[in-house]
């Protein structure tokens, strides 16, 4: 009963402050400035070499999915509403009111579950509702009869959902807000991607490489997008678990 | 009856550093306790352990009869105020409140009584990063009220509080101990919770120096009188010869051990000695307070 009431306080936090929805905004502004120049520039156009061919409904999936780009927004989302309590010492009234650590760690994650799945569904929502009118007006099929599509973008959905709570867990980790969104950053834009390149066998079981694999087309550097739901599940739940541990110690 | 608040040996290592050492006291029902000591004493320490913050190298706290994080729903049953900033300052006081009342299953109607007990219900939509540090106490005080509870623990609330916000704050205490509620504060300013508190619990360097009430802790201490002479020099003299120590405290003026102002009058009635001025020494808690600790005091740094 607690664990529901923990996590419905979180989802009212989100909305008593700019800082979450900023960050929200900022992912969407983010997956928007890469899917309007390719639906303008979609390479039907004669001359232009830069666009993607959207006549190609793979491109057109991905496009739909796109959502999943912002990953590194929703995962600092989940930084900040961790660190937010210790910077804050918010985290004193949030312990006193949830004394079991480990229930109000859970609590926190679950916030993260329904924060993520909140801003991917926000995120797929716009790019749908700029997406399919422009493919409409453009005479393209949007693919939406197409099962694939459903899964890229569905399956894209949950994988960016489950970045907020493994950025919740870092920031019990890193009390430090400052050092965990720079870690979080450092490790996932550029750690992680450079690990890709130099072993590619090594990067698909990386998180990044899983969640691209659940809203994925069908790559074969990855693994199968239910090969990569697993491994990021396991992800959630070993960071998770470590992380309320971490929580036990003391708040000073 | 169950203390609604004990400490039972609790003892924190920090590292090297010994905060609470063997710290053993219990709470009366009803009662406000001053929870004293000076700065770095282990008071916060102390009171974090209670609330289950921080884990005691040994012993135990219970609240209620039982450690706090087995206590169901416990925001509904004791409340605490650690520190005036422990706000985000992008929330507005409603919200701090709402969030609170949400996570601990309290009535929304509440967070508006909260607000008007505490003063706060016309800047409720403020933002708390534009409030004073007093605001902000009282914005603590009413978090800790949210829940109704029955037993409250004040982390020095009067910390960096103006003159009218210690008064207003007094007199707070004041209502919330008539209203029956059990009530733990720790000061390190001995005046404000003089005239506040039933019993205290003096604490130096981890350690605890006297509990008992208030009346007992000042009163066990020697009587004493004050007097004003023309012929204070005589009157010291015959004073001595009774037994009592008679410092002088002026020209003509005496500051009197081991006997009481009656006894003072008579004495000097019987010498035929000429008094201005007769009154029962003021002991205060503060007076009362450094004659506890000075013993400890020496040698060990607080």
């Amino acid at each position: 009963m607690s664990l529901v009431r923990g996590t419905r306080a979180e989802i009212r936090k989100l909305f008593s402050s700019w800082m979450a929805p900023g960050i929200v905004i900022g992912g969407l502004g983010f997956v928007l400035v890469s899917v309007i120049p390719l639906l303008a520039l979609d390479g039907t156009e004669v001359g232009i070499e830069a666009g993607v061919d959207l006549t190609d409904p793979e491109n057109v999936q991905i496009l739909l999915g796109s959502a999943t780009a912002a990953n590194l927004f929703i995962v600092l989302l989940g930084v900040v509403m961790m660190t937010t309590e210790f910077r804050h010492g918010t985290i004193t009234s949030m312990l006193l009111g949830e004394p079991r650590r480990v229930l109000a760690m859970v609590a926190k994650l679950c916030g993260g579950v329904v924060a993520g799945l909140l801003s991917a569904l926000l995120i797929t929502a716009v790019v749908f509702a700029i997406v399919v009118p422009v493919l409409a007006i453009k005479g393209i099929d949007a693919t939406l009869s197409d099962g694939q599509t459903w899964r890229i973008v569905v399956g894209g959905i949950g994988a960016l959902t489950l970045w907020c709570p493994i950025g919740v867990a870092l920031g019990a980790f890193i009390r430090n807000q400052i050092a965990a969104i720079l870690i979080a950053i450092g490790w996932f834009l550029v750690a992680e991607n450079v690990l890709v390149v130099l072993f590619p066998d090594l990067g698909r079981f990386l998180l990044t490489g899983a969640s691209a694999a659940i809203g994925s087309t069908g790559d074969t550097q990855l693994l199968s997008w239910w090969g990569g739901a697993l491994v990021m599940l396991a992800y959630v739940g070993v960071l998770g678990v470590a992380a309320a541990f971490t929580l036990r110690r003391d708040i000073k | 009856m169950t203390a609604p608040i004990e400490a039972i040996e609790l003892t924190k290592h920090f590292g090297t550093n010994i905060a609470v050492s063997d710290l053993s006291f219990v709470v009366r029902p009803g009662a406000v306790t001053g929870f004293l000591g000076p700065n770095g004493s282990g008071k916060t320490t102390t009171l974090r352990m209670l609330l289950g913050l921080v884990r005691p190298t040994r012993g135990r706290g219970l609240v209620l009869g039982s450690p706090y994080a087995r206590l169901h729903n416990p925001m509904r049953s004791v409340g605490a105020v650690l520190e005036a900033d422990g706000f985000h300052p992008g929330r507005s006081a409603r919200n701090h409140l709402n969030i609170l009342a949400i996570a601990n299953g309290i009535d929304r109607s509440r967070v508006d009584e909260v607000l008007t007990l505490v003063g706060l219900a016309d800047v409720s939509k403020r933002r708390v990063g534009r409030f004073s540090l007093g605001m902000k106490q009282r914005l603590a005080l009413a978090s800790a009220l949210l829940g109704d509870p029955d037993v409250l623990l004040l982390d020095e609330p009067a910390n960096g509080l103006d003159p009218e916000g210690i008064r207003w704050l007094r007199e707070f205490l004041r209502y919330l101990a008539s209203s029956g509620k059990t009530v733990l504060i720790s000061s390190h300013v001995l005046s404000e919770v003089e005239h506040t508190v039933d019993d205290v619990v003096i604490i130096r360097s981890g350690k605890l120096v006297r509990s008992g009430t208030l009346r007992d802790v000042l009163g066990e201490r020697e009587a004493g009188a004050f007097v004003r002479s023309p012929d204070a020099e005589r009157l010291a003299i015959v004073l001595r010869a009774a037994g009592a120590t008679a410092t002088p405290a002026g020209s003509d003026q005496l500051t009197v051990r081991g006997i009481d102002p009656a006894g003072v009058g008579e004495l000097a009635a019987r010498e035929g000695v000429v008094l201005h001025e007769l009154r029962p020494a003021a002991l205060s808690l503060e007076a009362v307070f450094f004659e506890l600790t000075a013993d400890t005091a020496a040698g060990e740094a607080s």
